[in-house]
């Protein structure tokens, strides 16, 4: 009975074109979502994918016992790809020579994630991972592959047969990229891969050896945490299950952040889509008051009106989401191929396929936002008084603002929580979003009311500018304060992005030390000085190294899990407790550059007291005061030393780094090696092979890897918010468009009057042009308000980092707003103003 | 054109025609009109709906272009002028009344009457605009809104805007097609006697048949033609 009317109804409306912008509305927002979220979801992806090279594997579990064979089984029932290697230090004979070596004995496709190269030919001075061929799985039976450090150490050539243990394994290649190296500086045995079937012959593992069974896996992310899930119950405590985004690296962390960059640019991509449907569904409510008097006059019921519309809502939503999900998905392949040219050719080559979930999330914020969003204007529209069809001013009463505010709020909240899964990052945006909504809108308001400029004369371009403000004062404030989130949120985003990518860039400048030279004794100083100046290579001072231990701070003895004394000692004790393991302390004359104090003074040269700089998180950690004394043991010795000064440091530079380091007076005399990191380029590699030739005990590491993968996903994570911020931007210019067409029709009748009354097209347009750049200004400046606080809650609650003031985001927001909402303002009433006045006619008749 | 049809006569319309495309075919709105108003005459344009009256208030306001034909306004010729022009001559020569109102919902009643005058860059804009929302009695309600008048306030308020530029024409669309028998009395009686102060000629379409009857010629249309001219002398014998 009511399907007829319902969709004859409905016809004519899409007819006459008023739906299009409640359909574009939906569109817009599941395409922005889609796009995003899917966007986001890939790129996310193939970061973490990338960022899994560094374990050769998505997840690694590592054992010092054997796990067994039946819990390791499970892998296949989860369709998860496993492989697993064991590692241990072994001695490797060379003719006399013998050398430590940690030795990998691979079994399966091992690396999982990554490029394992080997070269079977003597290297060349190019950069090694650029020789060699990509390798999967151990070598054959029999054969050993070696990093260049063993040959060159050795002087062996391929073909030369070395002894592991008990057997002889002939040298097949050698390791010019492994995906999983070591980058620990004082772990730097040159690494041996042999296959898993000669681990018996060698003898070498024996019950009670040291040993390490390294279980690599790598799949879907879902069937990895259920295969976890499923062998968790047999896991034993130290058996260590491990992932890229667990770990603790600058990996990790850049990661993460980009992660929750991302996702926030996501959340923010959905507000602006609610912003732009409830102002079409408004609108389109206020559209239908007509046709719900007329059809309540006719008799129709309650329900029956009801089903009418609810049938008109769910089709145009249904039309909006299917147009939105063809555009998203459009847009954002679009986005990744024209990308896909810039990024790093090490990303995997199949970025991975469009999830479910980016598609589950696109169509669930369309059916929320067409649900929730037309709510209170349906409600409205369902209790319109009969009498409307007499008294055309007749309405239903408003809904209080608060009920609005709750129902605005509660969608928005629910969309946030639905996609974010995050209730503190949910409860900011819309704690953001509150405040703006609420707080701008009414000072918006206040401006309009105060600045109507009644000096001006109403036929001035001015003064009609702000009688068309004031005349949509609500509205006007309504439009300004989401433009002013538009904008908020494209200044949020550029300035995260800006300050997120120089934060990485500060971590790894160019010119940073890709190579650590360690182990070097007192004796080698100056002539590795010496080499080095003949390579022109700049090292960072070489800093002595002491391993030593911290006994007591003041009179606490540290390390100790001694539980007499009070409370305030044993809570003390125990943050202190991990204090107590072996340092490496080193000593210097001048402060270190990168390590600001803090706090204190650093000594002087010549000053004899012994003393010490601690690094200042682990001062407050462990409670340390200037003056406080520390009590170090050093072999035998004891030094006591005042603590005069805390730095800075950060742990993720590429430079020597250290918790404590003391004054010459204090461990000047103590025995030491020296550890040095510096910078080489292509020229300089012969550098490298004349330090393992000349200096056999030396230790060399290479992070050059580490740092060119770093940098590759700096430069993935700006292209993706650079995508993102073009996004939002679209998504702004569209929620603009969305309020200008919502108040088209005023517009269009004050034209039509000023025209007919004789006002020139110049004054008309000039008009248009000042309310907009007022409007823009405006919201300009109440974004800059506004960003500058939503910055400082998500830097100082969601992303950690340091929040400063940006004092030209002022100037820089009201100037942006004011010419964006001009120019995009003056763009769509451009054919307003060029319309003849014969439109009057049709009006009046 | 002569000498006296300038002096007297302030509207000359020769064989006007008005086409409109509707669905691939040509609907002839207005089928060779030709007529000439006197200065200071009142005339209504009555006829069924769909009989071409408002199109024809169109094009002699210019606020539309014929399709062929010429009008003159004032010695103008506004079938040679482009929108512009017509503009421009609207702002000095024409008044406007409608039927909806059709004030400026942002500018007070105030404001809305000085506009044209300050469109057309008259001095003492305010000065005038306040003794003519005096003479229609509204001088108490100068600093209100479109939205805080009642319908025959506003139709008070669109009058007094229509003479502020003292036009040499006015024009109106059923300006009491929208309000009460009272209200309707009183803006007619507002409208001719302003007419006769100012030495405006009045040309409105209306229904309304004793509204018609206060002008001193009725024009009857059909079927986009004139299809009946009773003027002054005659429809006092009428009456």
């Amino acid at each position: 009975m009511w399907f007829k009317p319902a969709t004859a109804l409905l016809k004519q409306q899409i007819k006459r074109g008023e739906l299009t912008i409640f359909i574009l509305a939906i569109a817009l927002a599941v395409t922005s979502v889609f796009s995003l979220s899917g966007f986001g979801e890939r790129l996310n992806q193939a970061l973490v994918a990338k960022g899994s090279n560094f374990l050769a594997a998505d997840r690694v579990l590592s054992s010092a016992h054997a796990i067994d064979d039946s819990v390791l089984a499970k892998a296949n029932d989860y369709q998860v790809k496993a492989a697993e290697y064991l590692s241990f230090n072994s001695m490797v004979f060379h003719g006399d020579e013998m050398l430590l070596a940690f030795t990998k004995a691979v079994k399966g496709p091992y690396p999982l994630r990554g490029e394992l190269k080997i070269s079977d030919k003597a290297l060349t001075n190019d950069p090694l991972d650029t020789q060699g061929v990509v390798k999967y799985g151990p070598p054959p039976q029999g054969e050993v592959w070696v990093s260049p450090e063993l040959l060159v150490r050795f002087d062996a050539v391929i073909g030369d047969d070395v002894e592991v243990g008990d057997t002889n394994l002939k040298v097949t290649g050698i390791v010019t990229q492994e995906p999983d190296g070591s980058f620990s500086i004082f772990n730097s045995s040159p690494t041996i891969f042999i296959n898993d079937l000669d681990v018996a012959a060698t003898n070498i593992v024996q019950p009670g050896s040291r040993v390490y069974y390294n279980y690599l896996y790598s799949g879907d992310d879902d069937a990895l945490s259920d295969f976890y899930q499923a062998i968790k119950p047999d896991l034993k405590t130290n058996q260590n299950w491990q992932d890229i985004k667990g770990e603790q690296s600058p990996l990790a962390n850049s990661l993460k952040r980009a992660n929750q960059f991302l996702l926030l640019s996501s959340l923010l991509g959905i507000i602006l889509a609610a912003t732009a449907i409830s102002v079409t569904a408004s609108r389109f409510s206020q559209h239908q008051l007509d046709t719900v008097a007329l059809l309540k006059t006719l008799g129709t019921n309650d329900s029956t009106i009801r089903k009418i519309f609810v049938f008109q809502l769910t089709t145009l939503a249904l039309i909006g989401m299917s147009l939105g999900l063809i555009a998203g998905y459009a847009l954002q392949e679009g986005a990744l191929g024209l990308v896909q040219h810039y990024l790093p050719q090490s990303l995997p080559k199949d970025l991975p396929g469009l999830g479910f979930k980016p598609l589950l999330i696109a169509v669930s914020t369309g059916a929320i936002c067409a649900a929730l969003f037309s709510l209170t204007p349906m409600l409205r529209l369902f209790s319109v008084p009969v009498m409307r069809v007499i008294k055309r001013d007749m309405a239903s009463a408003p809904f209080a603002l608060w009920k609005n505010g709750l129902v605005f709020g509660g969608a928005i909240f629910a969309l946030l929580l639905t996609y974010s899964q995050d209730i503190v990052l949910s409860l900011i945006t819309l704690t953001i979003a509150a405040i703006i909504a609420l707080v701008l809108s009414a000072m918006a308001w206040i401006i309009i009311r105060m600045a109507r400029g009644k000096q001006f004369s109403a036929a001035s371009p001015f003064k009609l500018a702000m009688a068309s403000l004031y005349q949509r004062a609500n509205q006007a404030s309504m439009q300004i304060a989401s433009i002013a989130t538009a904008i908020m949120l494209m200044l949020i985003v550029l300035l995260l992005r800006n300050e997120l990518i120089d934060e990485w860039q500060n971590q790894i400048p160019e010119g940073t030390a890709n190579h650590f030279l360690g182990n070097v004794t007192p004796d080698q100083v100056d002539q590795i000085d010496s080499l080095m100046k003949k390579y022109d290579v700049e090292t960072s001072d070489l800093y002595p190294i002491i391993r030593g231990r911290v006994s007591m701070i003041n009179d606490d003895k540290v390390g100790g899990y001694d539980s007499e004394g009070n409370a305030e000692d044993e809570r003390k004790r125990s943050g202190r407790r991990g204090f107590g393991r072996e340092l490496s302390l080193t000593w210097r004359d001048a402060k270190p550059d990168g390590n600001p104090i803090t706090q204190g003074q650093w000594w002087d040269e010549s000053d004899t007291t012994l003393q010490v700089s601690v690094e200042s998180d682990a001062a407050e950690r462990l409670e340390i005061k200037i003056g406080d004394t520390l009590t170090t043991l050093v072999g035998e010795e004891v030094v006591v030393a005042t603590v005069t000064s805390f730095r800075d440091v950060h742990w993720r530079s590429m430079r020597p780094n250290f918790m404590l380091i003391f004054n010459r007076a204090a461990l000047g005399d103590m025995p030491s090696t020296y550890i040095s990191s510096f910078y080489v380029d292509k020229d300089q590699h012969p550098l490298l092979r004349d330090l393992l030739r000349d200096y056999p005990t030396i230790s060399l590491i290479k992070i050059d890897r580490l740092i060119k993968q770093l940098r590759e996903i700096i430069e993935q994570v700006s292209l993706a918010l650079s995508y993102i911020m073009f996004l939002v931007v679209c998504a702004a210019i569209l929620v603009l468009l969305v309020q200008i067409q919502a108040s088209y029709q005023q517009r269009h009748q004050d034209l039509v009057i000023l025209r007919t009354l004789g006002a020139g097209k110049k004054l008309l347009q000039r008009s248009i042009a000042i309310e907009f750049l007022i409007s823009g200004a405006l919201a300009g400046f109440i974004a800059a308000l506004t960003t500058e606080l939503a910055l400082w809650l998500i830097q100082t609650f969601v992303i950690e980092m340091t929040w400063k003031p940006h004092p030209t985001l002022w100037l820089l927001a009201t100037a942006v707003g004011s010419v964006f909402v001009a120019l995009i303002g003056t763009r769509a009433c451009k054919l307003l103003t060029k319309l003849p006045p014969n439109e009057l006619i049709r009006n009046l008749s | 054109m002569s000498e006296e049809q300038v002096s007297s006569d302030i509207i000359i319309v020769k064989n006007l025609i008005k086409q409109v495309a509707v669905n691939n075919s040509t609907l002839e709105i207005l089928k060779s009109i030709s007529l000439n108003v006197k200065q200071g005459q009142s005339i209504a344009i009555v006829g069924a709906s769909g009989s071409g009256k408002s199109t024809l208030l169109g094009l002699l306001a210019g606020l539309d272009s014929s399709t062929s034909g010429e009008i003159w306004l004032d010695d103008a010729p506004l079938h040679e002028l482009n929108e512009e022009q017509r503009t421009e001559l609207r702002a000095k020569k024409v008044g406007f009344i409608f039927q909806s109102f059709l004030l400026l919902p942002a500018l007070t009643a105030l404001e809305n009457v000085m506009l044209p005058a300050q469109l057309a860059g008259f001095e003492n804009a305010e000065q005038k605009a306040k003794e003519l929302l005096d003479k229609v009695g509204l001088s108490h309600r100068d600093d209100h809104y479109p939205n805080q008048l009642s319908g025959g306030e506003q139709q008070r308020v669109a009058i007094a805007r229509a003479f502020i530029c003292q036009p040499k024409i006015l024009f109106a669309d059923e300006p009491t097609g929208n309000l009460d028998g009272a209200n309707g009395k009183r803006i007619e009686e507002l409208l001719f006697e302003l007419n006769q102060q100012l030495n405006t000629t009045l040309v409105l379409v209306t229904h309304d048949p004793k509204l018609a009857q206060n002008c001193q010629r009725i024009i009857t249309m059909d079927d986009g033609q004139i299809s009946e001219d009773v003027k002054e002398e005659e429809l006092s014998d009428v009456v």
